[in-house]
């Protein structure tokens, strides 16, 4: 069971991942709604894995991302992105987006996408 | 595990409806700051996200009518915030409508699960809006004809049916060579023909000539290829005009892209600014060179001083800006006044290309709404059905006039006079002495308001003050002419470009003013005695008209004595149809200066609208001639 933060900033977008992931078995130790605080929610909770939705007001996904990679290079970040994002995708992937999750959200891609971050060693660290 | 994908997002109703209700709220503000300033990409940003995400969670909690319409929003906003197409008023309103449609929706979902035939109706129009807005700025220049095997035509898309002058329901079912002169048919039909017998699978292309309805021939680029209906197989031909015209069409606006960027105006600021130094260094450079017997110095100044003009004409002209740009914002602020006031109004809005001074149309905003409110409330007749107010952007010589007209009932100036003697504007006994165009004035006159009753759209005793200040301000002046039952003519009038002001610099005893030349209709000298003195006031005779006369020192309380001088400069001030004489001293020099705000201090002595620093360092400050005439007669 991994400890997973959620950011977005529509509250029915936190609700129903809350809900897929703890379905699924992880705890969600955390939510927040901006880039702001998913960097201190980090910092703070020190979680297996955060979700970050790419377009927020303010401090967006992507500033987020970027922000926990350097305050953690082997942060596990999935964003959450939306059709026709491909170029954001991009960037997320440049800098070291752990995987994706499509909105409309799909309960199957969720924990297939979780389950792999998790799986898989992020960074260069030795095991 | 498709089950698993069974996920009821129903539980989190609350959460949707709470996050939508602050959705809307976003939008709506993000749509009053794009309505103020069309060019913001961040409330296209804003309303973009807020629409975006409005899609997911429609999607995600089933309200599928939301999260369709979401789509042709975004889409639109996408297409809006890259540029593809203008904002015009009209998606400003559409946005909102979209707005109202989606909270409608989301309500009658929550509560029945459906939504209503109305609102779907409404969902309808707005989609057909929104396709509408799009495609006037996204001219499909393809033509897509397409043909069956038989080569007869099926339909025309839009294009081409501009095209060829044929709608896609008059060319349907006739042959393909009617699009094709007589002189070329029998060979495109053999092209043509080949080309669906060997049924080819590759597209092929060729230029050749078509015909239009009108007869006119004209060059196309013709590609071919097939399509696969379940039944049968069609041919599509695609035709683009390849003569000049339209191909050059494409070229420039392709161009055009390329050559325009945006840049932010307190980067253009900064420049004009720098400009603005450099002119007065010019200036004082040739006060300092005067002297000296150089040449080449000279003629290196000279070329200089070239330079330094050209570059303040090219950062002025980029400062400039169609007036278009707000009064767009007015027809939908008039039709709202128009209707709270019930009354009928044709708005008309004419030379929305004519251009002005970016800091000087951003001021102007306000005054053209009070005179519109003026027009709606004051001017037009319950009666007229409907009553027109036409705004008028026009150039006249070096002067940029704006007018607001209507065709209503005309300012009663008799009623004006007996409100101002009632409010004390005019003492009692002056009313019958007062001319028209001075009872006229009495509208520019803070407090000022004729209305009887207070009302939502004017008459709270605000108002036409600020059309008088703002123009004066600009350098500028405001008049009015009216005429009972036929209406009214509310005209500011205002130099082309502020800042950077043609100057008469005008001597009086030791001191040197500023004034601008474009409000001078002519200088000349007097002799002391051609000055004569009528009930008390001076008049100048000039071509057998008596214009009211005064010295400058007398009006700014200077203790100078012009008397010991017989001869005079006057300084003949056109205002609106009226001349007037200002005496001074002397002519100094006519110079292009830049002109400086004064200090919040010095602000406080109205006569004065700004500093200019002169060749040699001092600085000559800038009269308000409107103001000061003001203060002298009213």
């Amino acid at each position: 069971m991994a400890h997973i933060v959620v950011v977005d900033d529509a509250s029915f977008m936190r609700g129903s991942l809350k809900f897929i992931i703890e379905s699924s078995g992880h705890e969600v130790v955390g939510t927040g709604k901006n880039g702001t605080e998913a960097l201190e929610l980090y910092k703070k909770l020190k979680p297996d894995l955060i979700t970050l939705d790419i377009l927020m007001k303010g401090i967006d996904g992507l500033a987020a991302l970027k922000a926990i990679r350097e305050y953690d290079p082997e942060a596990k970040v999935i964003m959450v992105t939306a059709l026709g994002q491909e170029e954001k995708q991009r960037q997320a992937a440049e800098l070291g987006a752990a995987g994706y999750i499509r909105k409309p959200f799909k309960q199957s891609e969720i924990i297939d996408e979780i389950e792999k971050a998790l799986g898989e060693k992020v960074g260069t660290g030795d095991a | 595990m498709p089950e698993r994908d069974k996920t009821d997002f129903s539980q989190f109703l609350g959460e949707y409806l709470a996050d939508v209700k602050e959705s809307f709220q976003i939008m709506s503000n993000a749509l009053f700051a794009l309505e103020k300033d069309y060019l913001l990409t961040e409330p296209l940003d804003e309303l973009f996200r807020e629409v975006h995400t409005l899609k997911s969670s429609s999607s995600m909690i089933g309200f599928s009518g939301v999260m369709q319409l979401a789509q042709v929003v975004e889409g639109f906003l996408d297409r809006l915030r890259k540029s593809e197409v203008r904002v015009y008023e009209e998606s400003i309103d559409i946005l909102f409508e979209a707005i109202a449609v989606f909270e409608k929706m989301a309500g009658e979902y929550a509560e029945s699960g459906a939504v209503s035939f109305e609102t779907e109706g409404r969902a309808g129009a707005l989609r057909r809006g929104i396709a509408r807005l799009e495609s006037r700025e996204m001219p499909a220049f393809q033509g897509i004809i397409a043909l069956n095997k038989e080569r007869h035509i099926e339909w025309l898309n839009p294009a081409a049916e501009r095209m060829f002058g044929y709608t896609s329901d008059a060319a349907r079912g006739r042959h393909v060579s009617m699009l094709i002169p007589e002189p070329n048919r029998g060979e495109v039909e053999q092209f043509l023909a080949e080309y669906v017998e060997k049924d080819e699978r590759e597209s092929i292309s060729r230029e050749v000539p078509g015909v239009s309805k009108d007869g006119s021939v004209f060059p196309m680029e013709l590609s071919l290829s097939g399509m696969n209906l379940p039944e049968r197989r069609l041919f599509l031909m695609i035709v683009r005009e390849a003569g000049e015209f339209k191909v050059k069409a494409e070229l420039t606006t392709a161009i055009e892209k390329i050559q325009t960027i945006r840049v932010g105006t307190d980067l253009l600021d900064n420049l004009f600014n720098l400009v603005g130094e450099l002119i007065i260094n010019k200036n004082r450079i040739d006060t300092l060179i005067a002297p000296i017997e150089k040449k080449e110095l000279k003629s290196a100044i000279a070329v200089l001083n070239r330079t330094i003009n050209a570059l303040q004409e090219n950062v002025s002209a980029s400062r400039m800006v169609p007036v278009d740009e707000i009064f767009r914002r007015f027809p939908r602020l008039v039709r709202d006044l128009a209707k709270n006031a019930g009354k009928e109004v044709e708005f008309i809005i004419k030379g929305g290309d004519i251009e002005l001074d970016k800091a000087m149309l951003d001021s102007l905003g306000e005054p053209i709404i009070h005179l519109l409110r003026n027009a709606v409330d004051h001017g037009i007749r319950e009666d007229q059905k409907p009553g027109a107010i036409r705004l008028t952007a026009k150039r006249a010589e070096n002067h940029i006039l704006i007018e607001v007209e209507d065709n209503g009932r005309g300012i009663d100036i008799g009623h004006m006079k007996e409100i101002a003697v009632k409010r004390g504007f005019i003492a009692p006994d002056a009313s019958p002495l007062m001319q028209d165009r001075d009872v006229l004035n009495l509208l520019f006159k803070p407090g000022f308001t004729s209305a009887e009753k207070v009302t939502d759209v004017s008459g709270r005793g605000v108002g036409l003050d600020v059309v008088k200040t703002v123009a004066g301000k600009l350098s500028g002046s405001a008049n009015v002419v009216t005429k009972k039952d036929e209406g009214s003519r509310f005209t500011m009038s205002l130099p082309l470009t502020t800042a950077i002001v043609q100057t008469l610099l005008v001597g009086v005893g030791e001191h040197i003013f500023a004034i601008p030349t474009d409000i001078i209709s002519e200088t000349l000298g007097i002799k002391r005695e051609e000055i004569k003195v009528v009930q008390d006031a001076q008049v100048l005779i000039l071509r057998d008209e008596a214009i009211p006369y005064f010295e400058l020192s007398e009006v700014l309380g200077m203790n100078h004595r012009t008397t010991s001088s017989e001869s005079r400069i006057a300084v003949i001030i056109a205002r609106g149809e009226r001349l007037i004489g200002v005496g001074v001293d002397s002519m100094i020099d006519q110079k292009e200066n830049i002109i400086k705000p004064l200090d919040p201090i010095a602000q406080q002595f109205r006569s004065f609208s700004g500093g200019t620093i002169l060749g040699d360092g001092s600085v000559a400050l800038m009269l308000d001639i409107p103001v000061l005439l003001e203060l002298k007669i009213g």
